[in-house]
């Protein structure tokens, strides 16, 4: 099944900061997604498994679980493996981004958000672009 | 170790402790994600007599984020091979 066909693909927000998720949460219902909400690593690994995300916002300084271990952990379960997760950290370094692609994470933004550069990406993922941005920085 | 130069040579920068960079960002990237929301809500309820106002807040925000980015540089902990700050 092709997720991005489905009325409103389901985007998992894994976020501590109250603010960001607020934020976040709000302008990608105003474009169309259903969000769920997680406010840590390990919460965000639950919630995959019970709500069945069609691709998960995983933020990667994280308190309990941190998003790199989460990923790992997503992605060595048969049950979650699927599900696409683009990895957010705070900085823009190359460092960082081959550290969320090591995770297993399909692709990876920096934050603060640019919401239309986010939206090319979600929209890549969920159309099936399996090549997504795996070795190349898109931005 | 050599690696490629960034756009400021980490030298020309000042060490902070990752956590306060940390703390410094996330506040601003608050104040940049809320002025750019604002502004998209703003344009699409034909509201448009708030967007110039609300991009002076983000580009203030973005021009404070640069500043911080241009001249620091985290200090970087050894022995966390997944996370640095798993602590905070």
């Amino acid at each position: 099944v092709n997720a991005f066909h489905n009325a409103m693909p389901k985007i998992l927000l894994v976020e501590d900061n109250e603010m960001n998720r607020d934020m976040l949460s709000r302008r990608l219902e105003r474009k169309g997604y259903q969000v769920v909400l997680a406010v840590d690593g390990q919460s965000g690994v639950e919630m995959a498994q019970t709500q069945a995300p069609d691709l998960i916002l995983m933020d990667m300084s994280l308190p309990v679980l941190d998003g790199w271990e989460a990923t790992r952990r997503l992605k060595a379960n048969a049950a979650t493996q699927h599900i696409l997760v683009i990895g957010l950290t705070a900085h823009a370094m190359s460092s960082d981004r081959d550290k969320a692609l090591e995770a297993g994470c399909d692709d990876y933004d920096t934050k603060p958000i640019e919401l239309p550069r986010l939206l090319g990406k979600i929209e890549a993922l969920l159309s099936g672009g399996e090549m997504a941005s795996a070795g190349e920085p898109t931005s | 170790v050599t690696e490629p130069q960034p756009p400021t040579s980490e030298a020309a920068r000042h060490a902070l402790p990752s956590g306060l960079i940390h703390d410094l960002r996330t506040p601003l990237s608050n104040i940049i994600g809320y002025a750019q929301m604002l502004t998209e809500q703003a344009l699409e309820t034909e509201q448009d007599g708030f967007v110039p106002d609300l991009q002076i807040i983000h580009t203030a925000g973005k021009q404070l984020l640069a500043l911080i980015d241009d001249n620091f540089h985290a200090i970087p902990r050894a022995g966390h091979a997944g996370s640095d700050r798993n602590d905070e």
